[in-house]
């Protein structure tokens, strides 16, 4: 992996925006073989540069399979407690193990992972009251509460920060917001942005509960193959964004 | 291929057992939450169910035990095993797959006594293994629980205590937490209100908010908490003398043997009653292992907070530990955990439980 690696989100709004913040740098991103090409020259930049779904972009960061990517800050915390970002306040792990590190926050793709439920649950407003309810839903039932998501671990580290365990974690792969009205689960951690989903859905946000902004960001892996070539061409890429 | 135990326990053949490797994985997550899973193998079939492969032995020998005393089985009993468990290392030089040699005692009598049989055993076993000294760390998981309900403070406050304290979180904490405007709001509303009204009122709130999403919990859930709630504004304030008070019950790390001593000094300078029984027992306990005399123990400290995170277990509770290795793995360990059988069964079947187990990798590491 001599030359630098760059992905960029492949589709919908994240796609057009991280072109256009591109292009805003001085780099204009020309797509190989029309719209579904799945490659792109970056004018005066010396890269290798392929369009990747944003969860697909943090794994290669964190697996060091490319040097640089655009996606959500959402995403890589999900994939790795070892992500170094000094742009969120979310509990995270940051020390020499560091697998990815958050170079640039982009200022667009803004969404919150927030904890919500049934907003028919008018004695829950804050953390702490939720923590009490999960403990009498065990203590009453005999089983945990069921919390859906698809946040795993962001949800894990979050509950662990504020002493939440009576609850167990029905993943989910779409729709998270349907599963308090379904039967699947009391509570939801999903990523909303304005909150119209949750109040269509019978759901709340707690006062406290996001559990982290998320935005699109520019990310570095840390145990990618650097090369000098691929250190050359990074240095004058981040050279131009400042 | 059969496989001999080992027979740390002098235990007769016809008393060993080995029970299934393989269960659903929902019975260790219902019993200790998702924070067990990072520790367990887990497994899914082709419908998606998951399954774990046994993490230790206590839990698959308490669901035969569950289903034997359904089917009418009585009295007290003893099981040894001998066998293989797995689990995912919390720090990396650990082994995934490891052997357990130890025993189950069910339906005997709670009592310093047991303890202290179940400890002897432990210790003589050891020793007979060819262990020469160890250092024992004890705990009792039901000394703080006892300080919060002799202090006599409300029940809810009570409970998110306990929690926090099994949870190794800050009770100050929990003791500080800030009633939510809401439920100051609803104070006046709820405040010695029936629970029929209360849930009437409850389910009109709901209708005006124009939902019927409400989850597996019921207003009658709903109303009675904020009964609950309106009832216990104002007591959180008064945290100062009981913050004092379980951080000297939190902070208590000493011998062993001076363990009441300490503990009963509290008690008695905060003015707390009901405690005597409880630290009488952990008098007698100690009392009788100092005098036991066992070649083993070069030492034995006492500390409150001693066993918190470990699952099930709810009283007594020991590690111990080779001192020249100066391991932080414990080669020794065991406890009581009377309400295990109880949880499994939904309280169909209640009955005490106490423990021990050796790991041979590590005693002959120590011998």
């Amino acid at each position: 992996m001599s030359q630098l690696k760059m992905a960029i989100p492949s589709k919908g709004r994240l796609k057009e925006d991280a072109s256009e913040w591109l292009e805003s740098c001085g780099f204009q991103l020309n797509q190989q073989g029309g719209e579904r090409g799945y490659r792109a020259d970056l004018e005066g930049l010396e890269a290798e540069v392929m369009f990747l779904s944003a969860q697909e972009i943090a794994n290669r960061l964190i697996e060091g399979k490319i040097h640089l990517g655009i996606t959500g800050q959402d995403l890589l915390h999900e994939s790795s407690s070892c992500v170094e970002d000094s742009f969120t306040d979310f509990q995270h792990h940051s020390s020499d193990e560091s697998v990815a590190k958050v170079i640039k926050p982009l200022n667009f793709g803004h969404s919150n992972v927030v904890l919500a439920v049934p907003k028919a649950w008018i004695d829950v407003t804050v953390i702490s009251d939720f923590e009490e309810v999960t403990a009498q839903y065990l203590a009453k039932n005999g089983h945990r509460m069921r919390v859906a998501t698809k946040y795993v671990s962001l949800t894990r580290t979050f509950f662990e920060t504020h002493g939440i365990a009576a609850y167990r974690i029905v993943e989910s792969v779409g729709a998270t917001e349907a599963a308090p009205a379904s039967g699947t689960a009391d509570a939801i951690v999903d990523i909303t942005s304005t909150g119209a989903t949750l109040e269509a859905n019978g759901l709340k946000q707690l006062v406290d509960g996001t559990i982290l902004r998320s935005q699109a960001v520019l990310a570095k892996s840390l145990v990618a193959e650097w090369s000098t070539v691929a250190k050359q061409a990074a240095e004058s890429f981040l050279g131009a964004i400042r | 291929m059969s496989i001999r135990p080992i027979n740390y326990f002098g235990a007769n053949e016809s008393e060993f057992v080995d029970p299934d490797t393989i269960m659903a994985a929902s019975i260790p997550l219902e019993l200790s939450g998702e924070a067990v899973r990072s520790r367990l193998c887990v497994f899914k079939d082709k419908d998606g169910d998951e399954y774990a492969l046994r993490p230790d032995l206590t839990l698959p020998i308490a669901l035969e035990e569950v289903e034997d005393r359904r089917r009418g089985k009585t009295g007290e009993d003893t099981l040894y095993y001998s066998a293989r468990a797995w689990r995912l290392p919390a720090e990396s030089p650990q082994p995934m797959e490891f052997t357990q040699v130890g025993f189950e005692t069910f339906g005997a009598k709670s009592s310093a006594e047991q303890d202290v049989i179940a400890f002897t055993k432990v210790c003589e076993a050891a020793y007979n293994a060819g262990v020469h000294e160890v250092e024992v760390e004890f705990g009792d998981l039901g000394v703080f629980p006892a300080f919060v309900d002799a202090l006599g403070l409300k029940k809810s406050q009570s409970e998110k205590i306990k929690r926090a304290f099994r949870q190794a979180r800050d009770v100050d904490g929990a003791l500080k937490a800030v009633p939510s405007d809401l439920h100051v709001k609803l104070k006046s509303k709820f405040k010695g209100l029936p629970q029929k009204e209360a849930e009437s009122f409850v389910r009109e709130v709901v209708e005006g908010l124009k939902t019927d999403v409400i989850g597996k919990r019921t207003f009658d859930d709903i109303a009675q908490r904020l009964i609950e709630k309106s009832d216990e504004l104002g007591i959180v304030r008064t945290t100062g003398s009981v913050h004092a008070i379980l951080s000297r019950v939190l902070r208590v790390d000493v011998p062993s043997e001076r363990a009441a001593e300490a503990l009963g000094q509290i008690a008695k300078s905060s003015g707390l009653s009901k405690l005597d029984s409880q630290i009488e027992n952990i008098a007698q306990r100690f009392d009788a292992i100092a005098k036991a005399d066992l070649p083993v123990i070069y030492s034995t400290r006492f500390q409150t907070p001693f066993g918190r995170r470990f699952n099930y277990y709810d009283g007594f509770v020991f590690e111990m530990f080779d001192l020249a290795a100066r391991s932080t793995a414990p080669l020794g360990a065991g406890g009581r955990y009377d309400g295990l059988l109880a949880n499994l069964s939904h309280g169909s079947v209640n009955e005490t439980a106490i423990g021990g187990v050796l790991r041979p990798d590590r005693v002959a590491e120590a011998s």
